[in-house]
């Protein structure tokens, strides 16, 4: 027992630790002297676009056609369709965290699904710290720019792509480890060409890759 | 580029009810026997509450008695399904995977649904649907109602065109609940050309 209990902890101080050997310097980012991050962010503004996407939970896969739509409100609401047209789910984010589920296919309509999808479309839409609650780092392998953030227990790294200054990914790590990553490829405008959404410890992958990005919208 | 079309009405013309429901009916299973093989284009229209336009998509169908059924996307994107007896193939830009029909309750649904339509056998289940039989100078029209609730918080309601010449659909509207609807019309329908076996075998 007593065993037991110290290879979880040691187990856990490993998984900790592992959070943090990629990365070098700490500092906080007003003092870093690094400026040069570019000033718009992904999905930010008016955008209505749709992507190809495909969503592999588990042993299951869903494909079809994700519309992400941002609302007067500054809200984005994220809406995917089969090929066939049918309405797999419907979900708004909220500036500040605050979420609304519209719809959901009863196929997966469980609790732990949707908490999944919402958490993995909050990070592509997560705003980059401010300056004064941000600390500076440099990966370790490649010398690249990354931005920490703590939100509660969470830590959020944004890393940037040195020659243009956008964020090419983000990880959202707990206190046991990286939990889910977000890659972000592109180099014009507000959207992405395409997204890609990883999972460290469960099978969830989201791949989205863009189709149109100037639909019109109902507002307009 | 995808194409956007707006102010598309999900019907055209104006419908009566049905004069001679048993006729159609009689019609339709004529066909049915009849008919071997359909071959036929795509356009698709997705209407979505919150986009001012419509998301439009294109591609190829056909169709093999008994149970071979193929649907080819080409615009804006890759996406092919291939029904065959008991299994599904889907190939995407991602690869592509086979499924049993039975292991995916969305599958099996979708297979029986759509089987159901080409063939007309949707109507004959009058215990899963409530139908209303209407018609103009050049279509049958019939709109049907999911009696099962479940059932009905996905499709409110689907209404099929059939063209009265040949019996054949002319188009398919799946509309759900919310308002947001799927229109796809059949183009260009030609029946019992030769489609080899191999149009429906998984690569």
């Amino acid at each position: 027992m007593k065993l037991s209990a110290l290879n979880s902890i040691c187990f856990l101080l490993l998984l900790s630790s592992c959070t943090y050997y990629a990365y070098k310097q700490d500092v906080p980012y007003a003092a870093s002297g690094f400026m040069d991050i570019h000033s718009q962010e992904w999905f930010e503004g008016s955008t209505n676009c749709l992507f190809n996407t495909s969503i592999e939970i588990f042993k299951n896969r869903y494909s079809g056609l994700l519309v992400i739509k941002n609302e007067i409100s500054g809200s984005n609401r994220v809406v995917l369709v089969t090929e066939f047209g049918l309405k797999i789910f419907d979900m708004e984010f909220f500036p500040g965290g605050d979420f609304r589920f519209h719809y959901c296919m009863d196929a997966i309509n469980k609790n732990y699904i949707i908490n999944m999808l919402r958490k993995d479309f909050a990070l592509i839409f997560k705003s980059r710290p401010s300056k004064g609650s941000s600390v500076m780092l440099e990966e370790r392998k490649t010398g690249g720019p990354v931005l920490k953030e703590k939100e509660n227990a969470m830590k959020y790294y944004f890393y940037i792509d040195a020659n243009t200054g956008r964020v090419n990914s983000i990880i959202k790590a707990s206190p046991l480890g990286k939990k889910t990553r977000a890659y972000f490829y592109g180099k014009e405008g507000n959207v992405p060409d395409s997204v890609r959404i990883e999972h460290y410890n469960i099978k969830l992958n989201i791949k989205l890759d863009l189709i149109d990005e100037n639909l019109p919208s109902a507002d307009a | 580029m995808i194409m956007i079309f707006a102010g598309i009405r999900i019907q055209a013309q104006e419908y009566i009810k049905m004069a001679d429901i048993n006729d159609f009916m009689s019609r339709l299973e004529n066909m049915s026997a009849r008919v071997n093989t359909i071959e036929s284009n795509f356009v698709q229209e997705k209407n979505l509450s919150v986009l001012s336009s419509k998301i439009i998509s294109k591609g190829t169908f056909s169709f093999r008695k008994e149970n071979n059924i193929r649907w080819e996307y080409t615009e804006p994107y890759s996406y092919l399904i291939i029904l065959s007896g008991s299994r599904i193939f889907i190939e995407d830009k991602s690869g592509s995977k086979q499924y049993d029909v039975q292991s995916n309750r969305m599958f099996q649904e979708m297979n029986t649904f759509i089987k159901g339509c080409i063939q007309g056998d949707i109507l004959k289940n009058s215990a899963g649907y409530k139908i209303d039989y209407l018609e103009n100078s050049s279509e049958y029209f019939v709109k049907l109602v999911p009696n099962s609730q479940a059932l009905r918080d996905m499709l409110n309601e689907v209404q099929i065109a059939f063209e009265k010449k040949d019996l054949t659909v002319a188009r398919i509207v799946m509309v759900e609940s919310g308002g947001d609807y799927t229109k796809i019309e059949f183009i260009n329908k030609k029946l019992n050309v030769d489609i080899p076996l191999e149009t429906f075998s998984f690569k």
